[in-house]
């Protein structure tokens, strides 16, 4: 084999100084727009999570495989491109898809571009998405504008709302005390009447999707993601 | 108090201060951020409760809220634009075009970001648009404001006072180092999309324990980052003398310095064609109050004629009330009956002197200080 060296090693260079340039202009550039090409095997049922960068995607579907199959980062956009895991959920096979968040500069449009050919190529396979927001922040004009373009795909899917970072919904020195979202409830706290207003206000918001909110947090400890697999059961 | 001066000097002080506010400007800022990144209750905190909404300017433009607030004198403090949060996507042009149009009045922009957010896309995305537009003057400076850090992970952790000025060291705890890894990237970030070197402001202006953070170093970023002219009417309504920082009252000692010596020249400057007799002393005291007025607002008290001549008076408690200023200028040496130039300067900044450590310390300095002052100040000029 010795002899396919000279062809092998100056495309190893190449594609290592691909890589390096990638991660070297990170977040700058219309060019720097999140790839779709796919890590990992995707098979059916297949559950998609998408959302802004940085609302705790990767966090989430750590936390509901209950290991730390993709990187999470603190401080810059980590998922770069979709990282597909197939699992074991219960008594079924299922596909869990990671995709890279939007919000960084330049990319909105061919963001939306890249996913709608993604979601619409793998329709067939994909039972339900999971639109992560953070629990804390207000507008969701992005995330609003992403699922109106997706409308116009006429996906046969389910829609579920993870409102993550859930601990981070004012007072934000209450703690959750059970990891149930119903239990918490009972516990009428100011947290939680919060939380019920932010539920109620972000249903509204998305009504016309007909989707689902359920309150998460997955990292730091983790809340009420029994909820969400079960959902996640159900719709596979 | 107000006996030391007759009815038509008193006027004299009055208009002294008219011209004062006319001659400084209302500082404008135009602050610019998504919904739910903390703007309102940013403002809130930098300027406190007590400023009075004046009513809103019409703004031509339909998405901006232009607002002018009063202190309590009823003299505008400052105008604040106010962008909503940006709307839909898709409309950035136009809206960017509104920033533009804004920031023309604008002194400072403040871009409010939520720290514990990741892309900023639509930050920078607009601002670019803005900073490529050829209408918009790029001198303008940019602070941006990274608010709500507590909510940076670990969420748990939070034990300030914090110190994020200093590089990463091994010592840092997770916290600390996410802040000032954020600080860095938002920096490069902006810095590159825009080709400026945006300020970076961590800050926390609000939480439910009701402790906020980084608010005094933002107050001291603005007042730095506005033209001399908007400087005065800024630091009256941030009050940012009150808390200011050891290496902040070097710069707020250095400007006071420059009012008294700006007050000493335009004093001299006025009886260098007819020096005034020493009755008549009372003639340069609408330049004094102007200088009073200006030092006291720098220092956050109040701006009116009234402050102005209660001040003097204060300054002058140690000598007969009518004759403060007769007091002063009989003591100096060599004074026949006319004030000439350096007479005037060296007076002038005696009072200067005197009002910037009232102000400072709160205790009028006494008549044999201010004698000095001037006697010091009156040989320095002789050897110039």
């Amino acid at each position: 084999m010795w002899f396919l060296a000279p062809i092998f090693i100056p495309l190893a260079v190449a594609a290592w100084a691909l890589q390096r340039n990638a991660s070297s202009n990170s977040s700058t550039g219309p060019s720097d727009c999140p790839r779709f090409d796919e890590r990992g095997d995707i098979a059916e049922p297949l559950v998609a999570v998408c959302g802004r960068t940085g609302a705790g995607k990767s966090s989430l579907v750590n936390a509901l495989l209950g290991q730390a199959v993709f990187d999470v980062g603190h401080v810059e956009s980590t998922t770069r491109r979709v990282e597909a895991v197939r699992c074991r959920f219960r008594d079924k096979e299922i596909s869990v898809a990671d995709t890279p968040g939007y919000g960084e500069a330049h990319t909105a449009l061919e963001y939306t571009v890249r996913l709608k050919n993604w979601i619409s190529f793998r329709r067939d396979k994909l039972r339900l998405l999971i639109l992560v927001l953070q629990a804390d922040n207000k507008g969701y004009s992005e995330d609003y504008d992403l699922l109106e373009s997706l409308s116009s795909l006429d996906l046969k899917l389910s829609l579920v709302i993870a409102l993550n970072q859930a601990d981070k919904v004012s007072p934000k020195y209450e703690r959750f005390m059970t990891d149930s979202w119903l239990d918490e409830m009972s516990r009428q706290t100011t947290k939680t009447r919060n939380l019920c207003l932010k539920m109620a206000a972000t249903s509204e918001q998305f009504a016309k999707f007909d989707c689902l909110v359920v309150p998460t947090q997955a990292s730091e400890g983790q809340f009420n993601l029994e909820h969400l697999k079960q959902l996640i059961y159900d719709h596979v | 108090m107000g006996e030391w001066m007759n009815e038509e000097e008193n006027n004299h002080v009055k208009a002294a201060v008219a011209t004062f506010l006319k001659e400084q400007l209302d500082p404008h800022f135009l602050v610019l951020g998504a919904t739910g990144a903390g703007k309102s209750s940013l403002i809130n905190r930098i300027f406190g409760k007590d400023l009075q909404k004046v009513g809103h300017v019409e703004s031509t433009t339909r998405d901006f809220k232009t607002q002018q607030y009063a202190d309590e004198t009823g003299s505008t403090a400052l105008t604040l634009t106010d962008s909503p949060g940006y709307g839909e996507v898709g409309r950035d042009e136009e809206y960017s075009r509104e920033v533009v149009e804004v920031s023309r009045k604008a002194h400072v922009i403040i871009l409010v970001l939520k720290a514990d957010e990741k892309g900023y896309q639509r930050d920078i995305d607009i601002l670019s648009k803005v900073f490529t537009n050829t209408e918009f003057n790029k001198e303008k400076p940019l602070i941006i404001v990274l608010n709500q850090v507590d909510k940076l992970p670990p969420t748990r952790e939070w034990s300030p006072p914090y110190d994020f000025k200093t590089p990463v060291s091994a010592t840092d705890t997770d916290k600390v180092r996410h802040i000032k890894e954020k600080i860095r990237v938002v920096r490069e970030q902006f810095g590159r999309a825009l080709e400026c070197h945006p300020t970076i402001c961590p800050a926390m202006s609000e939480s439910d324990e009701g402790t906020i953070l980084g608010i005094q170093d933002l107050r001291e970023q603005l007042f730095q980052s506005l033209p001399d002219v908007a400087k005065l009417k800024y630091a009256r309504a941030s009050k940012v003398a009150a808390e200011a920082s050891e290496s902040f009252r070097a710069q707020l000692d250095s400007h006071a310095n420059k009012i008294i010596a700006g007050a000493a020249a335009s004093a001299a400057a006025a009886v260098a064609l007819n020096p005034v007799p020493v009755s008549d002393w009372i003639t340069l005291v609408p330049i004094q109050s102007g200088m009073v007025i200006a030092l006291g607002a720098l220092y956050g008290k109040k701006i009116s004629g009234a402050f102005a001549t209660e001040t003097l008076a204060a300054l002058g408690a140690g000598f007969a009330a009518r004759t403060v200023f007769q007091g002063v200028i009989s003591m100096l040496p060599g004074i026949k009956n006319f004030i000439g130039p350096p007479y005037a300067a060296a007076a002038t900044h005696g009072i200067g002197v005197a009002a910037k450590a009232y102000f400072t310390s709160g205790t009028a300095p006494t008549a044999d200080t201010i004698k000095n002052v001037i006697e010091v100040e009156f040989e320095r000029s002789k050897v110039a």
